[in-house]
C-alpha cells in the first residue's frame, strides 16, 4: 500500500514538474551591463507594447541561463541578444545551444556592432550563412553625400518592413555598424544593403566588403519557420536614436507577430467530371482515385493579425504572385495556379479543379508556398491512383470502331451455323447415294 | 472360399477377389507414395516452424491474404500502392492467380465443412499436398506411355516406380517443400496432368479428353509462366509426328480442340491477355495449327487427285505456304504486331545473352546455367537410367513414346541452361528411369519360366542344371544391384531434402560452439522492428531481393521488389546504393525514401549479403547511367574486389559500402576489423573512420545481418548535411573557431 502511495506521489510530482517545464516564457533579453537596460529602455517598452513579456539575463561566463531543457525543448519563444563582447553568453549557452534553440522553433534577434560580434553568436550566424565583419573593420563611404550613420534606408523585403514604413522612414541611424557578407542560402532574406560606394576595411587595409555586396541587416527563416534577424548596428534601437516604426517592424517580424501564415486545412475530393459541384465520396478503403477522375483540391490559408490577435484570410496582394499546386509522381504532372474561391472569417480558400492524368501510381498533391519574409507553407498529401478495373472499360457496343468486328463475329457464327445445317442435310444424301451405287 | 487347390495342384482364386486384392495393394502403394511425398517435405516445418520460405512465396502469401479478405474481382483489379513506390503495381493484372485462387478455394471449402484453418497453414502445406497429386499424375502419365510400348510386359511396374521416384526426387522437392509457396508448387502437378491428358487424347483422338486437356492447360496458364513449355511441347510433338508421316485424324481432332479451347481460355488470364496471338513464344502453336489445316487439305486432295497432279500441286503449294509464312512472320514482327522474343527467351538459347544484355535476369541465381554436379545431386541414379529409358522409347516408336523423346530432349536442354528448369526435367527423368527399371524387372524379376520349368522337370526330365544356376545368379545380381540403387536413392533423397532444400532462408540455422543448434532470426527481428517502430506509410528502400519480404513481413512500402518489371526503377535504387552519399541523397529525396534496409553478412559470415550482390546493383545501374556508374572503378587496379583499406575510392565512397561497415569497427574494440564473408582485414583506424552524414543508423539486428538506416531530414538551416558532418568531425577548438569567424569567406555572387 505504502509503495503504491509513493509511486503515486512520484507520478504526481513528475507531472507537476513537466507542467512547470512545459511553460514557455515569452522573451529573453540577454544584455551586457546594467547600463544597457537604460540605454535600450524604449526598445524594451516596444517589446511590452507588442504584448511580449520579458525576462532579463546578463551575459557572461559565470552567468547561468537556461534556454532549452534537457529534452531540447525551448524555454523561451524569443531571444533578443543585445550587442556584447562576452566570452560566452552564459555557462550553458554556446553556439550549439543557439542552433538547437533555433532548430526547435525559437526566434532570435541578434545585434552586432563594429566592435565585433560575440563569438557564439558569430559562429551561429556563420552557420546560417551570415558573416558579420569582425572587430577592427570600419564601415565607410567616402563618396556618399549622406552620412553613413544616418541615411534614408531602402529595405528590401516588404513582409519584414512594410511599404508604409519604408516610405515614412526618412532617415535611420546605423552608426558603428558591422557589415555582413552572406552566402547563397535560399533561406536568407537580405534586408538592408550597403551603398555602392561603401566599403569596410581594417587597419591592415584588408577589405571585408566593398560596394553593395555587404548587408547591414539580414533576416533568416529556417525550414521550421523559426526566424532570426541580424542587425549590424544597435544605433536604431538605442533610446537616443530610436526609430520606433523600424524597431516595431523588426520585432513583430522576428518574434512571429506578423507575416505569419499557415495552412488551416487541405482537402481533395473526387467530383463528377461533368458537374464538379457533385462530390463522389469514397465509400471504403478500397475505393480511391482512378485514372482520369476529376479532382477538386482546396487549401485554406490564414494570416495572423497582431492588432486583433486573430487569424484572418490570407490574400495575395501581388498580381504576379500565385499559390501553386503540383501533382507529382517523380515529376510534376500538373502545376496549377490555385484560385481564391472563397473566404471564411479566418481563412481564405484556394482551389483548383483538374482531371487526373492517364497514369496510375502514387501521386502527391503538393503546395509549396515559400516567399522570403512569409512563413513557409508546405502541404503534401500522397494519394494512390489506380488503373481501370475490368468492368470500367467501355463495352464493345459503346465503341463505334468495334462495329466492324462485331459484324465479323456475327457473320462467322451465322456462316458456321449455315455450314453445319448444310453439311448435315446434304451429307446424308451423299452417303445414301454412295450406298446405292455400291 | 477365397482360394482353393484344384486337381493339378494349382492354387485357384476367384477373379473378383483377386481384383479386390489388386486394388487393395495398389491403394496401399499409393498411400505409401503419398505419405513419402508429404513426409519428406516436412523437414522445414519440423526443424523450424510453419513459415513461408524465401522471397517470392512471401508475395504469393500476401496476395492470397488479399484474396481471402477481399473479393475475387477486387483481387483481379488489385492496384498495389505498397510496392514500386511511387509507381505502384497493377498487381491483379501482372500475376498468375492460379496459386492464390487454389489456396483460397481450399481455405473456403475447409471453412464451409467446419474446418477453419489459418490461411498461412494452407499456404505452407499446399506444396506437399500437391506433390502427392503429382505422383499420382506421373503414374497415370507413365501408364499411358507403357500401354503403347508392346515390348513392355508389365505395364504397371514402371508406372508405379515413376510415381515413387517422382514423389521424392530432389529436383522437384527443391521447389515444393512445406512453406515453399511458389507457383511451381502446383504448376508441376498441372504439367503432369496436362501431359497425361494430352497423351490420352492423342491415343484416343477424343474431343472430350482434348477439352479436359485444354481445361488443365488453362489452369496451368493461370498458375505459372512456364506454361509456355506446354504451349511449345505439344505443337512440337504434333509437328514431329507430321514430319514422320504419322498424321491421322486423331491428332487433328485432339490438337485443334486443345489449341482453340486452350488459347481462348488462356486469354482470360489478365496477365496473359493477347499474348497468345501476339508473342513469338506462342507462334509455334499457332503455326502448327495452321499447318494441320493444310495437311488435312492435302490429305483431301491426295484422295481426289491423280498422283502426278497432286505432286505438282504439293510443290506449288509448299513454296507458296513457306514464302507467305516466313514473310508474314517477318513483316508482323517488324510492324510490331508480334512482340519480339523476350530476354528470358533469348537467354534460353545463349547463356551469355543475359549476362551481356540484361543484368537483371542474370543477377538471379536460379537463372544461372546448371553445373554438372547438380544433375546428379538432384536426380541421383535416375540420371544415368534416363538415356536408357529414352532408348527403350525409340525401340517401340509409338506416337506417345515420341512425346517422351521430345520432352526429354527439350527438358534436358533447358535444364542445362537454367538451374531452375531442372524442375521441368525431373518428371521425364523419373518416367524414363522407371521405364528402364520396369523393363529390367520385367526380365529379371520374372521367375515364371524357372518355376514353370521346375514343373516340366518332373515330366520331361530335360535338365540343364548348370544353365539354370547361372541364370539364377545373374538374375539375383541384377536385382540386388538395383535393389541397392533404389535403397540408395531413397537415402540420398532424404539426405538432400533434409540438408539442402529445407531451409526457409528467412530463418537461418547454425551451430553454437558446444554443438547445439542455434536459430538466427535476424530477418524477422528486423522486419518486425520496422513494423512496430516506423510510420505506417514509411517507404523502405532495399535491394529488390528483399522487396517481397518487407511487404509481407514488415508491411511497409517498398521501392523495388522481386517482380522485376521496371528495370529503370531498379537501376535507380541500384544507383542510389552505388554512388556517393551526396549524389545518393538527391536520388533518395526525389524517390521519397524514409528508411534504407541492407543485409550485411560480414559479422556472421553470411555470404548472400548486399556487398556481395553489390556488383549487380552497379551493373544494372551502369546499364542506364554509364556516365555516372562504372563497374571497373569498384575493382582495384589489380582487378580485386576489395572492401578493406585497399578498396578503391569509389567503393569506399559508395553508400552501400558505408552503410555496411558503418560502426563495424566499434565491434572489435581497437583490434583489426575482420569481414568474415570477404575474409578481408581492415585496420581499426580506417574502420572507425567510416562515417555517414545523410543517414542515421536506427536499427541493427542481433547478428548484424540486417541494418536499417533512416534518411535524415533536410537541415533546418539549409546547410548541406555532409558539410555539417565534416565540420563536426574536424572537432575544432574554440580558438580555431574564432579565427574562422574572422576570416573573410569566399562566395559566388548571390543570385
Amino acid at each position: 500500500m505504502a509503495g503504491w502511495n509513493i509511486a503515486r506521489l512520484v507520478a504526481v510530482l513528475f507531472s507537476l514538474l513537466t507542467l512547470c517545464c512545459a511553460q514557455i516564457l515569452n522573451t529573453l533579453v540577454l544584455y551586457d551591463s546594467d547600463e544597457d537596460l537604460t540605454t535600450y529602455s524604449h526598445l524594451i517598452e516596444t517589446l511590452h507594447d507588442n504584448r511580449l513579456s520579458t525576462d532579463f539575463h546578463k551575459v557572461g561566463v559565470d552567468e547561468e541561463t537556461q534556454i532549452i531543457d534537457i529534452n531540447n525543448k525551448i524555454l523561451y519563444s524569443n531571444i533578443l541578444i543585445l550587442p556584447n563582447r562576452a566570452k560566452k553568453l552564459s555557462v550553458n549557452i554556446d553556439h550549439d545551444t543557439l542552433l538547437t534553440y533555433a532548430n526547435n522553433g525559437g526566434n532570435l534577434l541578434l545585434i552586432s556592432e563594429d566592435l565585433g560580434t560575440q563569438l557564439d553568436t558569430s559562429i551561429f550566424l556563420n552557420q546560417l550563412g551570415i558573416y558579420p565583419s569582425p572587430k577592427g573593420y570600419t564601415f565607410n563611404d567616402f563618396h556618399s553625400e549622406e552620412s553613413i550613420d544616418s541615411f534614408k534606408p531602402e529595405f528590401l523585403n516588404k513582409y519584414i518592413i512594410d511599404d508604409n514604413t519604408n516610405n515614412e522612414i526618412s532617415t535611420i541611424s546605423f552608426a558603428n555598424s558591422a557589415v555582413a557578407l552572406i552566402s547563397n542560402s535560399e533561406y536568407l532574406i537580405p534586408l538592408l544593403r550597403t551603398s555602392r560606394t561603401s566599403s569596410s576595411k581594417n587597419e591592415d587595409d584588408l577589405i571585408w566588403h566593398s560596394g553593395n555586396q555587404g548587408y547591414l541587416s539580414v533576416a533568416f527563416q529556417g525550414l521550421n519557420n523559426g526566424r532570426v534577424l541580424w542587425l549590424g548596428s544597435p544605433a536604431s534601437l538605442k533610446n537616443d536614436s530610436l526609430n520606433k516604426k523600424f524597431v516595431n517592424d523588426i520585432i513583430q517580424w522576428t518574434f512571429q507577430l506578423k507575416s505569419v501564415i499557415k495552412a488551416t486545412f487541405s482537402t481533395n475530393k473526387r467530383v463528377d467530371s461533368l458537374d464538379p459541384s457533385i462530390e463522389l465520396p469514397f465509400v471504403d478503403a478500397d475505393d480511391y482515385y482512378k485514372i482520369k477522375d476529376t479532382t477538386y483540391y482546396e487549401i485554406g490559408l490564414s494570416k495572423y493579425e497582431f492588432e486583433n490577435d486573430k487569424w484572418v484570410p490570407f490574400t495575395l496582394d501581388d498580381e504576379s504572385d500565385h499559390i501553386q499546386l503540383e501533382f507529382i509522381m517523380l515529376d510534376p504532372y500538373y502545376r496549377l495556379n490555385l484560385n481564391h474561391t472563397a473566404s471564411t472569417e479566418n481563412e481564405a480558400i484556394y482551389s483548383a479543379l483538374f482531371k487526373i492524368p492517364d497514369q496510375h501510381g502514387m501521386f502527391t498533391f503538393s503546395v509549396d508556398y515559400k516567399r522570403p519574409g512569409l512563413s513557409y507553407v508546405t502541404v503534401e498529401e500522397v494519394v494512390p491512383i489506380r488503373h481501370l478495373a475490368n468492368d470500367e472499360y467501355a463495352r464493345s457496343w459503346e465503341i463505334p470502331n468495334s462495329k466492324v468486328y462485331m459484324a465479323g463475329y456475327g457473320v462467322v457464327v451465322a456462316a458456321w451455323l449455315f455450314f453445319v445445317i448444310l453439311f448435315i442435310f446434304s451429307g446424308k444424301k451423299n452417303i445414301d447415294s454412295s450406298k446405292k451405287n455400291n | 472360399m477365397i482360394a482353393s487347390i484344384d486337381n493339378d495342384g494349382y492354387i485357384r482364386m476367384d477373379a473378383s477377389v483377386l481384383r479386390v486384392l489388386k486394388l487393395l495393394v495398389l491403394t496401399s502403394i499409393f498411400i505409401c507414395i503419398s505419405g513419402a511425398a508429404i513426409a519428406s517435405r516436412l523437414f522445414s516445418v519440423i526443424r523450424f516452424e510453419s513459415i513461408i520460405h524465401e522471397f517470392d512465396p512471401w508475395f504469393n502469401f500476401r496476395a492470397t491474404k488479399y484474396l481471402v479478405t477481399h473479393s475475387f474481382y477486387k483481387f483481379l483489379n488489385w492496384f498495389d500502392d505498397k510496392t514500386w513506390y511511387p509507381l505502384g503495381r497493377v498487381t491483379g493484372g501482372t500475376l498468375y492467380p492460379g496459386l492464390m485462387v487454389t489456396s483460397a478455394v481450399i481455405h473456403n471449402i475447409l471453412k464451409k465443412i467446419g474446418l477453419p484453418i489459418d490461411i498461412r497453414n494452407i499456404c505452407v502445406m499446399l506444396a506437399p499436398a500437391f506433390s502427392s497429386l503429382t505422383a499420382l499424375a506421373t503414374y497415370l502419365f507413365t501408364l499411358e506411355i507403357t500401354c503403347t510400348l508392346p515390348s513392355m510386359n508389365n505395364k504397371k511396374t514402371p508406372a508405379l516406380l515413376s510415381a515413387a521416384f517422382m514423389s521424392i526426387v530432389p529436383g522437384y522437392i527443391s521447389r515444393s517443400v512445406a512453406g515453399s509457396y511458389d507457383n511451381e508448387a502446383i504448376a508441376i502437378t498441372l504439367l503432369m496432368v496436362t501431359f497425361f491428358l494430352w497423351i490420352k487424347s492423342v491415343r484416343l483422338g477424343s474431343i472430350l479428353y482434348a477439352s479436359i486437356t485444354a481445361i488443365f492447360y488453362f489452369y496451368m496458364v493461370s498458375a505459372w509462366g512456364g506454361y509456355v513449355f506446354i504451349t511449345n511441347m505439344i505443337p512440337l510433338h504434333i509437328f514431329i509426328l507430321i514430319l514422320m508421316g504419322r498424321f491421322n485424324y486423331k491428332l487433328y481432332t485432339s490438337y485443334c480442340t486443345w489449341y482453340a479451347l486452350g488459347t481462348l481460355m488462356s486469354m482470360q488470364i489478365p496477365f496473359v491477355g493477347f499474348l497468345p496471338i501476339k508473342s513469338n513464344d506462342h507462334m509455334a502453336a499457332f503455326g502448327v495449327f495452321g499447318l494441320l489445316q493444310l495437311v488435312v487439305l492435302t490429305n483431301y486432295f491426295k484422295e481426289t487427285l491423280s498422283p502426278k497432279r497432286f505432286f505438282n500441286l504439293m510443290i506449288a503449294f509448299g513454296i507458296l505456304v513457306f514464302t507467305f509464312g516466313i514473310s508474314g512472320l517477318i513483316i508482323a514482327t517488324k510492324l510490331g504486331w508480334i512482340a519480339p522474343w523476350t530476354g528470358r527467351f533469348y537467354s534460353l538459347w545463349d547463356t551469355n545473352y543475359a549476362k551481356i544484355h540484361i543484368p537483371i535476369i542474370a543477377s538471379v541465381s536460379e537463372h544461372q546455367p546448371t553445373p554438372w554436379s547438380s544433375f546428379y545431386f538432384d536426380l541421383n541414379f535416375l540420371i544415368w537410367l534416363f538415356p536408357i529409358g529414352v532408348y527403350l522409347c525409340f525401340n517401340d516408336l509409338s506416337n506417345e513414346s515420341i512425346f517422351i523423346i521430345v520432352y526429354s530432349v527439350l527438358g534436358s536442354y533447358f535444364a542445362g541452361v537454367m538451374v531452375r528448369l531442372m524442375l521441368t526435367l525431373a518428371p521425364v527423368v523419373c518416367v524414363c528411369a522407371a521405364i528402364t527399371i520396369g523393363k529390367l524387372f520385367d526380365l529379371y524379376l520374372d521367375f515364371k519360366i524357372i518355376l514353370s520349368k521346375k514343373v516340366y522337370e518332373l515330366n520331361e526330365k530335360v535338365i540343364n542344371k548348370n544353365n539354370n544356376f547361372w541364370n539364377l545368379i545373374s538374375r539375383f545380381s541384377v536385382i540386388l544391384t538395383f535393389g541397392f540403387y533404389l535403397y540408395f536413392y531413397v537415402n540420398h533423397c532424404i539426405w538432400v531434402n533434409s540438408n539442402a532444400y529445407s531451409s526457409p532462408s528467412v530463418v537461418l540455422a547454425s551451430k553454437n560452439r558446444d554443438g547445439s543448434n542455434a536459430i538466427i532470426d535476424d530477418f524477422r527481428e528486423a522486419y518486425y522492428w520496422l513494423r512496430m517502430n516506423t510510420n505506417e506509410d514509411a517507404n523502405v528502400m532495399a535491394w529488390w531481393d528483399y522487396g517481397y519480404q518487407i511487404g509481407g513481413m514488415a508491411d511497409r512500402t517498398t521501392f523495388v521488389d522481386n517482380n522485376t518489371w521496371n528495370n529503370t526503377h531498379i537501376a535507380t535504387v541500384g544507383k542510389a546504393m552505388a554512388v556517393s552519399e551526396a549524389n545518393s541523397e538527391v536520388i533518395m529525396r526525389r524517390l521519397g525514401v524514409d528508411y534504407v534496409l541492407i543485409i550485411f553478412g560480414g559479422m556472421l559470415g553470411y555470404s548472400g549479403d548486399d556487398i556481395n550482390k553489390f556488383l549487380w546493383m552497379v551493373r544494372i545501374s551502369e546499364g542506364i547511367w554509364p556516365e555516372d556508374v562504372n563497374e571497373r572503378s569498384y575493382f582495384t587496379d589489380r582487378g580485386e574486389y576489395k572492401v578493406d583499406d585497399m578498396a578503391t575510392k569509389t567503393m569506399k565512397e559508395s553508400l552501400m559500402y558505408k552503410m555496411s561497415f558503418y560502426n563495424f569497427g566499434k565491434l572489435f574494440g581497437g583490434r583489426d576489423v575482420y569481414d568474415r564473408v570477404r575474409q578481408q582485414r581492415m585496420s581499426s583506424d580506417y574502420a572507425n573512420n567510416i562515417h555517414l552524414d545523410v543517414l542515421e543508423e536506427v536499427y541493427t539486428s542481433e547478428n548484424w545481418l540486417v541494418r536499417i538506416y533512416k534518411l535524415k531530414d533536410q537541415d533546418n538551416f539549409g546547410r548541406d548535411l555532409i558539410e555539417v558532418g565534416e565540420n563536426e568531425r574536424k572537432d575544432t577548438t574554440r580558438r580555431q573557431k574564432r579565427t574562422l569567424t574572422r576570416n573573410r569567406p569566399e562566395f559566388d555572387i548571390r543570385v
